[in-house]
């Protein structure tokens, strides 16, 4: 199985080099020897414009098994985001990353990292993850939006990006 | 005797009336999610099953009273009186009835049907869909070119054939791959499927 999940990998890359949606990064991780670990990915999710999620660029982990793609990766914010579909650890829980709900061998990193940006401002309070930013956003939305903008400032693009070029 | 038949005949007749009923309630599940679909569709493969055992066991017993009534005709036996008696001859005859032809065939074939609408018939949709359809050109669990298509009628979905192949393993039936999909593919029932040139978006 993991010739199929290795060679998948390698024509993400691929593809993920030759055309990717503004302000995202995807990619694979150095070994020490300088080799690819094509199964452990950072990727970063930029805010949406015209949301509270605008500016930051969040930063996330794709952690692929050796039967992808029959299972998805597990996608991990590092550091964990608050947002109520992300659990305590950073794992982001979505139908799409969910072998047994939503996730199909065919859908690609760029989908997958599209999807998870979609998230960020459509949170799915029927499938909470992490009890704090579940409560604030069911109980004070304006805090919530508050909480949010100061992640998005935390995390602002400029930093991030260069922190991720290091 | 005759009421006999005719009861016997007229019940063969309803279970495959009833296994018809199961298909097209099979057919009218294609709406559902894919799990739900295949609760469906295992639900009536056993439902056939048991039509079909039926059908067997009532062809059985037609033949073994045929053939009692007639062997005691022809030799003018006295019927025998206690119960036991008259068990023991029907064992008799009903161990004979092994061999009978069933009509295995007609259920088979319903099951064909269940399992994975039948190529034959699916063919003149799915060319009509096809024609509308603009295939991307890479194969869509592994990402690379597609060398050898092959169709799913059913969903009309094209894959390498070495990569679904892959893919399956051992399996012989798997989930289509594709985003939106419910199609549970037998991978027996994939087809070459060399119209996929003709079809595919921005050919090189």
């Amino acid at each position: 199985m993991s010739g199929i999940a290795a060679g998948r990998l390698a024509e993400e890359r691929k593809h993920w080099r030759k055309d990717h949606p503004f302000g995202f990064i995807a990619k694979p991780v150095k070994n020490a020897d300088g080799t690819l670990n094509l199964f452990n990915w950072e990727c970063a999710i930029p805010g949406r414009k015209d949301t509270i999620w605008e500016g930051g660029l969040y930063r996330i982990r794709m952690l692929f098994k050796d039967d992808f793609p029959s299972t998805p990766p597990k996608c991990k914010f590092e550091p964990p985001l608050f947002h109520p579909n992300v659990y305590p650890s950073g794992t982001v829980c979505l139908s799409l990353l969910d072998e047994n709900k939503d996730w199909k061998p065919s859908i690609s990193i760029k989908q997958l990292l599209i999807g998870i940006q979609d998230l960020l401002n459509n949170p799915n309070i029927e499938d909470p993850a992490q009890a704090e930013a579940y409560q604030i956003y069911c109980q004070n939305r304006a805090e919530y939006e508050k909480r949010v903008k100061k992640e998005a400032a935390k995390y602002s693009a400029e930093i991030v990006q260069k922190q991720m070029l290091e | 005797m005759e009421e006999f038949t005719i009861g016997m005949t007229a019940l063969r007749k309803n279970l495959k009336r009833s296994a018809e009923c199961v298909q097209s309630i099979h057919k009218s599940s294609q709406s559902l999610k894919a799990d739900e679909m295949e609760e469906v569709r295992q639900i009536c493969l056993d439902n056939i099953k048991g039509f079909e055992e039926l059908d067997t066991e009532t062809l059985k017993t037609m033949k073994t009273y045929e053939e009692l009534l007639s062997e005691y005709r022809e030799k003018d036996l006295d019927f025998p009186e206690t119960d036991k008696e008259i068990d023991k001859v029907i064992a008799k005859f009903a161990k004979k009835q092994n061999k009978v032809v069933t009509d295995e065939e007609y259920f088979n074939e319903v099951r064909d049907m269940i399992e994975g609408t039948k190529a034959s018939e699916s063919l003149e949709d799915s060319q009509i869909e096809v024609q509308q359809v603009q295939h991307s050109r890479k194969d869509p669990i592994s990402k690379k070119d597609i060398v050898n298509p092959v169709i799913y009628q059913p969903c009309g979905h094209v894959y390498d054939r070495d990569s679904i192949r892959e893919f399956a393993g051992k399996k012989r039936n798997i989930k289509c791959a594709m985003q939106g999909c419910s199609e549970m593919i037998i991978l027996s029932k994939l087809v070459d499927y060399p119209d996929f040139w003709n079809n595919v978006k921005d050919p090189k």
